[in-house]
C-alpha cells in the first residue's frame, strides 16, 4: 500500500498571492492536488488523513549530497509556513478514486513571508490506518514575485562599468604581472531573474595570449555567521585569443532551479555574486 | 561584483507600463510575409555517387536543358564558375548522347545565377563538391581537449560520451598527442549514424540524450585540427543540428496542439499566420526549459550554436527573436577566437537569421565586419600546415553565404558601407565577387565604374580578373546600366583585358556590333590564341543561340568578316552551327541581304568541302543547305526567285544534292507559274517558264549520276511540255539520249530499257518537233539501240523498244502525209529489227525458248491491237504465231519450265475476233455507203497497214527477202 501525492500543476511553481492593491486585496494561490492511494484491495478503511504543508529554510541540499551540513532539526528550521489540516476523519475510501486537497499557499508564520525556493517547499501528507501511517511527499516549488527587490532600488537598471587591469588586482600570486586592460559593462546590476544578465566587454589590450574569459555566477549563502560560497554556473564568454577592441557581450541566463533571487531574512541571507575570470595563457 | 536578484512577475508586466523600459511589441504583419527559398533540384550530387553522365532530362531542341539543373564537374578544384568564359542567358546545356556530335562540347556551358537567393541547399552542394575531394582519402584529426563541462550539468544522461564511442569505432586507432585520427570516410559515417541516432532518442522520448548529441556535434566544431576536413564537417554537423532544432519544434508544435485542446495546430502553411500570443502557458515554459538548458552551456561556440538550432522555437516564447537578439549573438560570436570556426559560425547564422527575418542587416553587418578580421588575420598568418591558397579557400564558402546575406535585397547604405570595407582591407577576388553577385543588381549597375576602376586596380591576377568581370557581366545582364558610358567602359576594360564576357543580349544591339567591331581591332593585332578563339566562339554560338533576330544578326557587316579571324575549322563548325540553327528557327528566307549573307556563310561551309571530306560530312552540309534554299521565298514573284537560284546554283557547284535541290525547285517554279496563269501563258510568263526550263537544261549536265541526270531531265522535260515548249522539250529528251548514249553502261541495260520505254511513252503525245523530222528522237533511240551492245538480254528488250515505237507510231492521229510516211518507215524498220533479232535468236535456238517465244507473241500481240487487219498483217501474224507455238512446244519439251499457253491463246482470240470484225466490214465496205465512214473511221490504221503493205511488198530488199526466205526455210524445218 503507499500513498501518492500529485499535484496539479505539473511545473510544481507556485506563486503566492500579492497585494495589488491598495485596498489590499489578496490573490490567493492555491495549491491544489490529488492523493492517490495505491492498493490490492479495492477499498481500504482508514482512520484519517492529514495534510501537512511546510515551507522553510534548510541547509541541505540535494546537490552537495553530503558534503554539507546535515538536515536541521525540526525545531531549528526556520518556518515560513506551516500547514496542518485534517483532510479526512476516517472511513472508507476507494482505492481508484483520488482525494483532493488543497490550501492556499502564504506565509503564516508570525513575521515571516515566503521567499522563493530553490530547493523547494513540501507538502507531506499523512495517512491513518489503524495503527500504521502512510506518508507521502511531494515538493513544490515557490516563486515569490517580487522577492528579493531592494526597497530602496525597485526594479531600476544600475549600470555599472568596470575596469579590469593590473591596478585593480587585489592580490596577485604572481611575481610579475603582466599587462592586460580590459573594459565593460553590464547593463544592471539590479536583475530581474526571468531576465537575463547583460552587459559587455573589450579587450583592449593583452601582453598574454587570452585563453578563456568566463562570467561566473556565485551564490553565497550565511548562516549563523558563517559564510559559504558556490559556484551556481560558469559561462564561458570568449574562447581564445579574441580580437582585441571588440564588443564581446556578457549574456546569461538565470538557470531556474539551482539559482534564486536574493534573500536577506535576519538569520539567513542568500545572495548573488558575479566572477569575471580570465585566463591567460 | 555583487548582483542582486530579485524575481519579478506581476509587479513586472503591470509596472512596465511606468517605465522607460519598453516591451517590444511583435510585429504581425512582418511575421506574416512568406519568404520562399529556392531548392534547386540536384540531379548529381557527389554524396549520390553519380557519374558524369548521370541524367540528363529531355533535352529542348537544341540540347537545351532544364534551367535549374546543376550540372557539377568533379574534376575541377576550383569553384564551378572559373570554367568557361561566356555567359548570356541561355539555360544550362548537357552533354548530348551523340558523342560524335561536333556540337557536344557547347553543350556544357554555365548558367548564369538569377538574381534569386540562392538556398543552403544548393551552396551545401557546390561547397561538398570543391571539398570533398580534397579530403577523399585523407585522415582526420579529432582534438583530444576534452574540457570537465562535456557533460557537467548534462551528465545525468546515461551512456558513454559520444566522443568514447566513436574513439572505440574509429578503425584506426592510432593515438597521438592531439587526438585520435579516423578517415574522413568514416567519421562522415559516424556523424550519419548520430544523426540517425539522435532520431531514435527522440522517438524514444528520450530528449536529454538528444541534447547530449546535439552539444556534442557543437563541441566537435570546436575542433579544427584538420582544416581541410572543416566545412564538411560543418555541414555535417549543422545538418544534425538542423535536425535536433527541428525536432524541438516539432514537438512544440504537438505539445501545442494537445494544451489547447487541439484547438491551436500548427502545420507548415500556417506557421507564419498563428497568434503566437494564444499558446498554452505549459507550452511556453516548456520551450523555456530547452532555452535555458541551451543557456548554461559553458563553452561559448556550442552555446551560440544550440540557441541558433533551436531559434525556431523562439515564437513559442513570445520572443520573436529581435534584432536585438541577433545583434547579440552576433556579437558573442566575437568571442570566438579560431577564425575557422568563428566564420562558420558567423555563417550559421547568417543563415538561420536570414530564414526567420532576411530584412536584417544589422547583425550581418556586425557579422562582416567581424570576419574580415578574421580573414586578414588568416591572410596574415596562414596556417601551419596549409598552404596559404588552401586555407583561403576554406574561408571561402563563408565569405560567399555572408555576402549573399547582406547584398541580398540590400539598399544603397548597406551596400556603401559593405563596399568601404571592402575597400578598407586587405583585398581579396571573393570579396569582391560575391559583392558584385549578391546585392541587387540595380546597385552594382550604377556602380560599375567605381567597381571596374576596383577590378582594375586591385587585382592583377589574370584569373582573378576575368572571374570578376565575369561577374560583372552577369550582374549587368540583370540590369544594364543606364548609361552608356558605364557600358562603354565595361566594354573597353573587358577589351583591354582580353577577356569577351559582357554581352548585352536583348537591349542593344548596337552593343553586339561594337564587340565584333571592336573584336576585329584586337584580333588584327595579335596572334591567334587558341584559347580565346575558343571563348569567342562560344560567344557566337550563344549569341546565336539567343538571338531574338536571329536574320539580323546575321546582318551585321562584322559578323561575316569576323569569321574570317577564326581557324579554319573553327570557322567551318561555326559556319555549319549557325546555318543549322537558322535553319530550324526561321520559317522563310525573304530578305535578300539575308540571303546574301546566308549565302556568304554557306558558301564558307561548301568551300571546306573537297576529296578529304567524309561522306556523313558531306551529307549532312548538303542537307542544311537543301534546307535553306528550301526556305526561299518571294511568294508571286518568281523572278526573284530564279535569280536566286541562279546564284545558288553558282555558289554551290560542287554539291550535287544542292544542285538537284536546285533543279526541283527551278522546275517547280515553272510549275507553278503553269498553275498561277492556269495553263494560259502570257508573253512574260512563258519567257519566265522558257528561262526556268533552260536553267535546268544547263544545270543537269553538271550532275555527276547519270541517273539522276536523265531523271531530271525527264522531269524537266515533262515540266516544259506542259508549258507547251516543244522546242526545249525535245532538246531536252535529245540531252537524255545523248547522255545514255555517252554513258552506255552494259550493267544498266535494263534500267535504261525501262528510261526508254519511259520516254518512248513520254513521246506518245507528241513524237517530235515538227519543225524537224518527225521521228527523229525515236530515230535517236534506234541509233542507240543499233550502236551498243546490250547484252545478254538485248534481244527482248530491242524487241520491246521496237514495239514501243510501233505503239507510238500507231497512236500518231495528228498527221499529214510526210508524217505518216515517215511513221510507216519506222514501223517497218521496227520490224525488221524484230525478224533480226528472232533470226539471231534463232541460231542459240535451245537456250532461248522463253525469249523467243516472248519475241513472237509480242509482236504478235502489238500487230492485233493496234494495227487494221490486212492480208500480209494475217500472214505476218500468223507466223509469229506458228513460230510462238513452236517454240513453245520446243521448250517445253526441254526444259523445266513450262510455258504457259495462254498467252498464245488470248492473243489469238484477239487475232481472231480482229480477224472478224475486219471481215465485218470489208464486207460493208463493198456495200459501198458506209465504206467512206469506215474508212474515215479507221482511216489512220487502215492506211498504215496499206502503206505497210506495199512498202513491203515494193521495198523489200534483198536482205529483207532473204531474211524471210531463210525464216521460212527454218520454220518448215523446226
Amino acid at each position: 500500500m503507499s500513498l501518492e501525492i500529485k499535484l496539479d500543476r505539473a511545473s510544481k511553481f507556485y506563486e503566492p498571492g500579492v497585494i495589488i492593491d491598495i485596498s489590499k486585496i489578496m490573490l490567493q494561490e492555491k495549491v491544489t492536488g490529488y492523493i492517490t492511494i495505491i492498493d490490492s484491495q479495492s477499498q481500504i478503511q482508514h482512520s484519517g488523513i492529514v495534510v501537512n504543508a511546510e515551507g522553510y529554510m534548510d541547509t541541505v541540499s540535494i546537490i552537495r549530497g553530503n558534503i554539507g551540513r546535515p538536515p536541521m532539526k525540526d525545531e531549528d528550521r526556520i518556518y515560513f509556513m506551516k500547514k496542518k489540516f485534517t483532510l479526512s476523519d476516517g472511513g472508507k475510501l476507494n482505492t481508484s478514486t483520488p482525494i483532493p486537497f488543497e490550501f492556499i499557499l502564504e506565509a503564516n508564520e508570525k513575521g515571516e513571508s515566503l521567499i522563493d525556493a530553490y530547493v523547494g517547499y513540501e507538502v507531506q501528507i499523512t495517512l491513518n490506518k489503524g495503527g500504521k501511517t502512510l506518508k507521502g511527499n511531494e515538493k513544490f516549488y515557490c516563486a515569490v514575485p517580487g522577492a528579493g527587490i531592494d526597497t530602496t532600488i525597485g526594479r531600476r537598471d544600475m549600470p555599472k562599468e568596470f575596469a579590469i587591469s593590473p591596478d585593480n588586482l587585489e592580490a596577485s600570486t604572481l611575481k610579475s604581472v603582466p599587462k592586460f586592460k580590459f573594459e565593460g559593462q553590464i547593463y544592471s546590476v539590479n536583475c530581474a531573474f526571468q531576465e537575463p544578465f547583460d552587459g559587455y566587454i573589450i579587450t583592449r589590450d593583452s601582453e598574454y595570449v587570452i585563453k578563456s574569459i568566463e562570467v561566473q555566477l556565485v551564490r553565497v549563502e550565511t548562516f549563523e555567521g558563517k559564510t559559504f560560497a558556490t559556484e551556481v554556473q560558469n559561462i564561458q564568454v570568449a574562447d581564445g585569443d579574441v580580437i582585441r577592441d571588440m564588443e564581446i557581450p556578457l549574456y546569461m541566463l538565470f538557470p531556474k532551479i539551482y539559482s534564486c533571487p536574493t534573500v536577506i531574512h535576519a538569520k539567513f541571507s542568500v545572495i548573488n555574486l558575479i566572477h569575471q575570470r580570465l585566463t591567460l595563457d | 561584483m555583487s548582483l542582486r536578484l530579485y524575481s519579478s512577475q506581476y509587479f513586472y508586466y503591470i509596472i512596465s507600463s511606468y517605465c522607460y523600459r519598453e516591451v517590444s511589441k511583435r510585429n504581425y504583419e512582418l511575421e506574416q510575409v512568406k519568404f520562399q527559398l529556392q531548392g534547386k533540384k540536384v540531379r548529381e550530387h557527389p554524396l549520390l555517387g553519380g557519374g558524369e553522365d548521370a541524367g540528363s532530362a529531355p533535352a529542348g531542341a537544341f540540347g537545351q536543358q532544364n534551367k535549374n539543373v546543376l550540372y557539377l564537374d568533379q574534376n575541377k578544384n576550383v569553384e564551378e564558375e572559373d570554367v568557361d568564359g561566356d555567359d548570356e542567358d541561355s539555360p544550362k546545356k548537357t552533354k548530348k548522347e551523340d558523342k560524335n556530335d561536333p556540337y557536344a562540347e557547347y553543350m556544357t556551358l554555365d548558367s548564369r545565377p538569377t538574381g534569386e537567393f540562392e538556398s543552403w541547399e544548393a551552396k551545401k552542394v557546390k561547397i561538398l563538391a570543391v571539398f570533398r575531394p580534397q579530403t577523399e582519402n585523407q585522415e582526420v584529426m579529432i582534438g583530444d581537449n576534452r574540457d570537465r563541462d562535456i557533460d557537467r550539468p548534462i551528465r545525468l544522461g546515461k551512456g558513454k560520451s559520444r566522443m568514447d564511442q566513436l574513439e572505440k569505432r574509429s578503425t584506426t586507432t592510432s593515438r597521438s598527442n592531439q587526438g585520435t585520427l579516423i578517415s574522413a570516410r568514416d567519421f562522415t559515417q559516424q556523424l550519419e549514424k548520430l544523426n540517425r541516432e539522435m532520431k531514435r532518442f527522440w522517438e524514444k522520448e528520450d530528449k536529454v540524450a538528444c541534447m547530449r548529441i546535439a552539444i556534442q556535434c557543437a563541441k566537435l566544431l570546436n575542433d579544427v585540427e584538420t582544416p581541410l576536413f572543416y566545412p564538411q564537417k560543418f555541414i555535417l554537423l549543422t545538418d544534425i543540428l538542423d535536425n535536433f532544432g527541428s525536432l524541438v519544434f516539432g514537438r512544440m508544435k504537438k505539445l501545442t496542439k494537445e494544451h489547447s485542446g487541439g484547438k491551436i495546430v500548427i502545420t507548415d502553411a500556417n506557421e507564419d499566420q498563428i497568434d503566437y500570443t494564444k499558446i498554452p502557458d505549459k507550452v511556453r515554459e516548456i520551450c523555456m526549459n530547452w532555452f535555458l538548458k541551451s543557456a548554461c552551456i559553458r563553452e561559448v561556440l556550442p552555446r551560440i550554436y544550440l540557441e541558433l538550432a533551436l531559434v525556431s522555437c523562439h515564437r513559442f516564447i513570445q520572443r520573436r527573436v529581435q534584432q536585438g537578439d541577433l545583434i547579440r549573438l552576433s556579437k558573442m560570436i566575437r568571442g570566438i577566437a579560431e577564425p575557422l570556426c568563428a566564420t562558420y559560425t558567423c555563417a550559421y547564422l547568417a543563415r538561420v537569421g536570414h530564414s526567420i527575418d532576411p530584412n536584417q542587416k544589422e547583425y550581418l553587418m556586425n557579422m562582416v565586419e567581424f570576419a574580415y578580421k578574421h580573414y586578414n588575420y588568416a591572410i596574415k598568418n596562414g596556417h601551419s600546415k596549409l598552404s596559404q591558397e588552401q586555407y583561403f579557400s576554406l574561408f571561402e564558402p563563408t565569405i560567399d553565404w555572408l555576402f549573399q546575406c547582406v547584398g541580398h535585397n540590400a539598399n544603397k547604405q548597406t551596400f556603401i558601407k559593405v563596399y568601404d570595407m571592402y575597400e578598407n582591407n586587405p583585398k581579396k577576388a571573393i570579396y569582391l565577387k560575391s559583392i558584385i553577385r549578391y546585392f541587387p543588381s540595380e546597385l552594382i549597375a550604377s556602380a560599375t565604374t567605381t567597381v571596374i576602376g576596383a577590378i582594375k586596380d586591385h587585382f592583377i591576377s589574370e584569373d582573378d580578373r576575368l572571374s570578376l568581370i565575369k561577374e560583372m557581366g552577369l550582374t549587368l545582364l540583370r540590369s544594364p546600366p543606364k548609361k552608356n558610358q558605364s557600358k562603354l567602359d565595361f566594354i573597353n576594360f573587358g577589351w583591354d583585358q582580353f577577356a569577351i564576357k559582357n554581352l548585352n543580349q536583348n537591349s542593344v544591339n548596337l552593343f553586339i556590333k561594337e564587340i565584333f567591331r571592336k573584336f576585329q581591332d584586337f584580333a588584327l593585332s595579335t596572334t591567334s590564341d587558341d584559347d580565346l578563339f575558343k571563348k569567342l566562339e562560344f560567344l557566337l554560338v550563344k549569341v546565336m543561340m539567343t538571338a531574338q533576330d536571329f536574320s539580323e544578326l546575321i546582318g551585321f557587316e562584322n559578323l561575316l568578316g569576323l569569321l574570317n579571324y577564326f581557324p579554319i575549322s573553327v570557322k567551318n563548325k561555326l559556319c555549319e552551327m549557325m546555318l543549322k540553327f537558322f535553319v530550324d528557327h526561321h520559317p522563310k528566307l525573304q530578305d535578300g541581304f539575308l540571303i546574301h549573307s546566308i549565302f556568304q556563310i554557306a558558301k564558307t561551309l561548301h568551300d571546306k568541302i573537297d576529296s578529304m571530306s567524309s561522306d556523313e560530312e558531306i551529307k549532312r552540309i548538303s542537307k542544311t543547305l537543301c534546307k535553306i534554299i528550301r526556305k526561299i521565298d518571294f511568294g508571286k514573284d518568281f523572278d526573284k526567285t530564279l535569280i536566286v537560284y541562279t546564284t545558288a546554283r553558282g555558289l554551290f557547284i560542287n554539291l550535287d544534292e544542292v544542285t538537284e535541290t536546285l533543279i526541283t525547285q527551278v522546275v517547280s517554279l515553272a510549275a507553278k507559274a503553269h498553275f498561277y496563269v492556269k495553263g494560259k501563258h502570257s508573253q512574260k510568263t512563258i519567257s519566265f517558264v522558257k528561262a526556268c526550263i533552260a536553267y535546268s537544261h544547263i544545270t543537269i549536265p553538271t550532275l555527276e549520276s547519270m541517273d539522276k541526270q536523265v531523271q531530271y531531265f525527264m522531269l524537266t522535260a515533262q515540266v516544259g511540255l506542259m508549258n507547251g515548249l516543244l522546242g526545249e522539250t525535245d532538246s531536252l529528251l535529245k540531252g537524255v539520249l545523248s547522255t545514255i548514249d555517252e554513258n552506255f553502261d552494259q550493267k544498266k541495260v535494263n534500267q535504261i530499257a525501262d528510261t526508254i520505254l519511259n520516254i518512248l511513252g513520254f513521246l506518245v503525245i507528241v513524237p517530235s518537233n515538227p519543225e524537224t523530222s518527225f521521228f527523229q528522237l525515236v530515230e535517236g533511240i534506234l541509233s542507240l539501240l543499233k550502236n551498243h551492245e546490250w547484252g545478254s538480254t538485248q534481244h527482248i528488250l530491242k524487241t520491246k523498244i521496237h514495239i514501243e515505237i510501233e505503239v507510238i507510231v500507231s497512236y500518231s492521229v495528228i498527221g499529214n502525209e510526210e508524217f505518216k510516211r515517215e511513221a510507216t518507215q519506222l514501223m517497218d524498220y521496227c520490224f525488221d529489227q524484230i525478224l533480226e533479232s528472232i533470226e539471231k535468236l534463232n541460231d542459240v535456238k535451245q537456250s532461248y525458248y522463253p525469249e523467243l517465244f516472248q519475241i513472237c507473241i509480242l509482236a504478235a500481240n502489238t500487230l492485233v491491237q493496234n494495227c487494221a487487219i490486212s492480208k500480209k498483217i494475217d500472214s505476218f501474224v500468223n507466223k509469229m504465231f506458228k513460230m510462238a507455238d513452236g517454240y513453245l512446244t520446243e521448250n517445253n519439251k526441254v526444259s523445266g519450265e513450262k510455258i504457259n499457253r495462254n498467252v498464245i491463246n488470248l492473243t489469238f482470240e484477239n487475232f481472231r475476233k480482229k480477224k472478224e470484225v475486219f471481215a465485218a466490214q470489208q464486207q460493208n465496205q463493198t456495200s459501198g455507203a458506209s465504206a467512206q465512214q469506215q474508212m474515215q473511221q479507221q482511216p489512220p490504221r487502215q492506211s498504215v497497214s496499206q502503206q505497210q503493205q506495199q512498202p513491203q511488198m515494193q521495198q523489200m530488199n534483198p536482205a529483207q527477202q532473204l531474211a524471210q526466205a531463210m525464216k521460212q526455210r527454218q520454220m518448215m524445218s523446226s
